[in-house]
């Protein structure tokens, strides 16, 4: 037997660590011991602030959202496995949370995703093609924005915080398949209207800021 | 088998992003090196990728510094408490503490002895008529009131027909009440309500049993068609 064998690696060893001490805090917690429950916070604030931040762009709503996310999970401890981890649990309650904010304000005829964004700059009406003077990441969240929410979550979570997509089935109470399908197809849709978007300058910057094409008569 | 087109279109989604198995990398390969058009669907999704990338390092809001202090605030300020334990294992030990409960009670039933039991038959024409009476029950011959009190309708005879009824003869009704705990009598109720009812001139229908009543020790008219009133003066 090797080495390696005998011995776990020290990232096993840490992953049961943690997932031991956050089962003993999440045991802790269900007791009523709200320090334990503390520590979770702590554990897990900035990663859920961040990945409702990709989806909600105003700071103020993004940590109500996480203050709303961690009460409905003490609420809910009952209902957590603790041979479990704890994060993509948290995440789950998170995300679902944060879209259905988001539809509320589609709902309401608001624009949703990062369109409420500090990084945003209004458009400046002297300029003829406003498009042009966003820049590329302002862009990019335009496209982005435009893509259905269920491959848009998707693409969201692996292509900008880095979860894997077993993770992501986890969160999203998906099969891992699903996932990894749903994220082929976000990435397939993505680069489709990203394309478009191109198309589009391309064809408005050739005929003298025309946005829609041509039609065949005016070809001729 | 070679891959296809739209099956590696979907690979390449997932080779961009470095998400795709290792075993099919190899064939991927050997599919873009034979098919340009997927060779322009792999540039492409090589460079919308790269511009989602951009996104990634640009945090879009600023990270929130002690988020616990205001969690703690609220679960203070309403009150609020985990969950002990999630609903279906409530339901499924209520459930079982129920079906637990019916079955113990319902083994510790007292039997009945034979002295204490009325049991009350059919008269078959074949047999003599002497000592039995036509019983008639009805629908619901007995009612339960409460177990202590133990009411049921009766068909007797004509008072001092005691000797033998006629089979034609129109039997009395009446109602007996019993209180356990006043004369060592106890009726057992299903014993009485699926006999087989006689009426002159008609066959007797085949006797209808409950399979799921569970026995109780009581034995079952041997004779029927008598009626045994041992330890009982009841009122007939």
């Amino acid at each position: 037997m090797t080495e390696a064998t005998k011995t776990p690696t020290v990232s096993q060893h840490d992953t049961e660590t943690s997932l031991l001490s956050e089962s003993r805090l999440v045991e802790e917690s269900r007791r009523g011991r709200t320090t334990a429950y503390g520590e979770l916070v702590r554990l897990y604030e900035r990663r859920l602030v961040r990945v409702i931040g990709r989806f909600i762009g105003d700071a103020w709503q993004v940590e109500d959202l996480a203050q709303e996310t961690f009460l409905r999970a003490y609420t809910r401890l009952g209902q957590f496995d603790t041979s479990r981890r704890f994060g993509p649990w948290l995440f789950r309650i998170g995300v679902n949370l944060t879209l259905d904010h988001l539809r509320k304000i589609k709902r309401r005829g608001r624009t949703a995703l990062f369109s409420e964004s500090p990084f945003e700059r209004p458009p400046d009406p002297s300029v003829e093609d406003p498009r042009r003077d966003l820049d590329l990441k302002q862009e990019v969240r335009e496209v982005l924005e435009s893509v259905p929410e269920k491959y848009r979550t998707v693409l969201v979570l692996r292509d900008l915080e880095n979860f894997s997509t077993a993770e992501i089935a986890g969160i999203m109470d998906r099969k891992e398949a699903t996932i990894r399908w749903r994220l082929a197809e976000a990435r397939q849709r993505f680069q489709k209207l990203w394309q478009k978007r191109l198309e589009q300058e391309g064809s408005s910057s050739g005929s003298g800021g025309r946005s829609e094409p041509l039609s065949l008569e005016e070809r001729r | 088998m070679k891959m296809h087109c739209g099956q590696a279109r979907d690979e390449l989604a997932l080779e961009v992003g470095q998400d795709l198995d290792t075993g099919l990398g190899e064939e991927l390969r050997l599919h873009l090196s034979e098919c340009p058009e997927c060779c322009r669907d792999w540039l492409a999704l090589q460079e919308s990728h790269a511009h989602l990338q951009h996104l990634k390092h640009d945090s879009p809001v600023v990270e929130s510094p002690g988020l616990w202090q205001d969690v703690e605030i609220a679960i203070r300020g309403r009150g609020l408490k985990p969950e002990r334990s999630s609903f279906p294992s409530r339901v499924l030990g209520v459930a079982v503490g129920v079906l637990f409960t019916v079955f113990f009670l319902d083994s510790f039933r007292s039997p009945v002895s034979d002295d204490q039991t009325l049991l009350i038959g059919l008269p078959f024409e074949a047999e003599p008529a002497s000592p039995e009476v036509p019983y008639q029950p009805q629908w619901p011959p007995l009612v339960l009131a409460d177990p202590e009190l133990v009411e049921v309708e009766l068909v007797g005879w004509p008072s001092g027909a005691d000797d033998g009824v006629s089979p034609d003869a129109m039997p009395e009704v009446r109602r007996v009440r019993w209180r356990s705990s006043s004369r060592p009598l106890a009726l057992v109720p299903h014993q009485f309500v699926h006999q087989p009812i006689r009426r002159p001139g008609l066959a007797l229908p085949p006797p209808q049993m409950r399979p799921w009543r569970r026995s109780s020790g009581i034995p079952i008219a041997r004779t029927t068609h008598e009626i045994l009133r041992t330890g009982v003066d009841a009122d007939f």
